[in-house]
């Protein structure tokens, strides 16, 4: 049967409402049950006459399951786990407990989910969101971004600056350095206000997405920052 | 449209075909409406992204391909070959309505049929022209009638009576034979290097179930895959495929499945996808 077959989905999707703080970990088993109820009193009808085989069965099955975790959650009306910078902070040099670990484990996946979304200048994104994190640029980065933006660049105008560390350089320095050989690749003349502004955008908008609707965690700029550092750490490795 | 529910949301669909795309890195394949309503609906994409947190359990990289992302809904530049063949079929249509105008002239009668209470039974669907398929982009494959999706999630406050379920016999009339493919089921109409190793004919497939398509040899021919339910209508059409096929999730029903080359018909199979249990 496919409610068989498909419980680790219902068993992961249950897992990932209680590492964000919807459900007790107490609870996972009744939670369980109780969705496995739910779809052998009809919702298996319901996927039976609406799957019209358009897309995995595995992802339209998560989601039946999801809206329903959804819909418990809303019937009980508890706050989620916020993540906050002191979370990310501690993380940054420590180990956490498994709960917390896998937390920030989901805030990586929502994370990459908006930045695949970038369909439009993502390469360009991603790149200035290395720098935003002050990661280093290395040549690996500079080939992806000129395969992606189908122009020739000549590696030796970007400025060695960002091969090592630069942490003490503040958003203006960092863009009034890059912006020349953005400018170059492009074939445009924007200064680095105009490149400040445009990526400010970028970033809200991911601030906004990761916050979620109704707000689910209280992102700013200053703990994006430190998740995109954990990020490109992860992708790195 | 088929992806969105009544409020003008995606539904389950939508933001499952969205997600598939996100983990597949295939966000280029989507439909164009979907990427539109992402952009600019909050809701929608917060609902996507929280969906692909939460399939990051599941290994895509066994689920064979995409019925949509993989099966031609992404819509090839026009080059200039494509211009040619764009102009070739517009010249072949009008020839043809030129023909068919000329036909009416002469027999007035001819296409009375629909319009005189004539209850003859509805031929089916004839098959399209093997050129037209190879030759042309590939098809949008859509397995399903244009009714519109209910929604899983709204409100479960139908009466139990007026609910969607498909009546058994209902979901029987998916299974029943089409005759003029079934009369070509396992016949090999070239034997000399293609051999058919899966599935055996009449395989049942459980709901869900990868159907995996196996055949030896024809390396140096390219080979097209096709694939129709019970009532002729083509679901899936595969060029240059390779062995072994894997197709993704089918909705239930029977299916007939032919390989071709581009000079041959191979083979006609036939296969079952159960329903859901």
């Amino acid at each position: 049967m496919l409610v068989e077959r498909y419980q680790y989905i219902i068993g992961a999707t249950v897992s990932r409402f209680i590492t964000r703080g919807f459900f007790d970990a107490s609870e996972k088993n009744e939670i369980i049950q109780a969705i496995n109820l739910q779809l052998l009193e009809g919702k298996m009808d319901k996927i039976r006459d609406n799957f019209n085989g358009s897309v995995y069965l595995s992802t339209y099955f998560s989601k039946v399951v999801y809206n329903s975790c959804l819909e418990m959650v809303r019937s009980r009306s508890r706050k989620p786990t916020m993540v906050s910078d002191e979370l990310l902070e501690f993380k940054k040099g420590n180990d956490l407990e498994i709960e917390k670990s896998m937390l920030i484990a989901d805030e990586f996946m929502r994370l990459e989910a908006i930045l695949k979304g970038f369909r439009r200048r993502n390469a360009k994104l991603l790149f200035c969101l290395k720098l935003y994190a002050r990661k280093l640029i290395t040549s690996d980065d500079l080939n992806e971004l000129s395969s992606a933006e189908g122009m020739s660049m000549n590696v030796k105008d970007f400025p060695n600056t960002f091969s090592n560390d630069y942490d003490n350089l503040n958003d203006k320095e960092v863009y009034g350095l890059i912006v020349p050989f953005i400018n170059k690749m492009e074939n445009k003349n924007a200064d680095a206000d105009s490149l400040r502004k445009w990526l400010n955008m970028q970033i809200d908008k991911i601030i906004d997405l990761l916050n979620g609707e109704p707000p689910t965690s209280s992102y700013q700029r200053n703990t994006l920052r430190i998740l995109l550092d954990f990020y490109f750490n992860q992708k790195k490795s | 449209m088929k992806h969105f529910d009544h409020n003008g949301h995606l539904n389950t669909e939508g933001l499952a075909l969205y997600v598939d795309a996100l983990k597949l890195d295939k966000t280029d394949k989507l439909p164009d409406h979907i990427v539109e309503h992402i952009d600019n609906c909050k809701q929608c994409h917060v609902q996507a992204i929280e969906m692909y947190a939460s399939v990051s359990a599941i290994d895509y990289s066994n689920l064979g391909d995409h019925p949509v992302l993989d099966h031609g809904q992404n819509k090839p530049k026009p080059t200039s070959r494509n211009w040619l063949w764009l102009f070739a079929i517009l010249l072949a249509v009008t020839v043809l309505w030129v023909v068919n105008q000329n036909k009416g002239e002469e027999s007035p009668s001819a296409n009375n049929n629909e319009h005189d209470g004539n209850t003859e039974a509805v031929q089916p669907k004839e098959e399209m022209p093997r050129d037209s398929i190879i030759t042309s982009p590939p098809i949008d494959i859509d397995l399903k009638d244009e009714e519109p999706l209910q929604e899983e999630t709204a409100p479960d406050n139908q009466p139990e009576n007026n609910r969607t379920t498909k009546a058994p016999e209902l979901i029987a009339m998916d299974f029943t034979p089409f005759d003029e493919l079934e009369n070509q089921v396992g016949e090999v109409f070239r034997s000399d290097d293609i051999e058919i190793i899966s599935p055996p004919l009449e395989t049942r497939f459980a709901f869900g179930k990868i159907v995996n398509l196996v055949w030896e040899g024809g390396s140096d021919d390219t080979i097209t895959i096709k694939i129709f339910d019970n009532k002729n209508n083509l679901v899936l059409l595969r060029n240059s495929a390779v062995s072994p096929y894997r197709i993704g999730e089918l909705k239930h029903g029977l299916y007939y499945w032919k390989l071709e080359t581009e000079d041959d018909l191979i083979h006609v199979g036939k296969f079952f996808v159960d329903p859901i249990k």
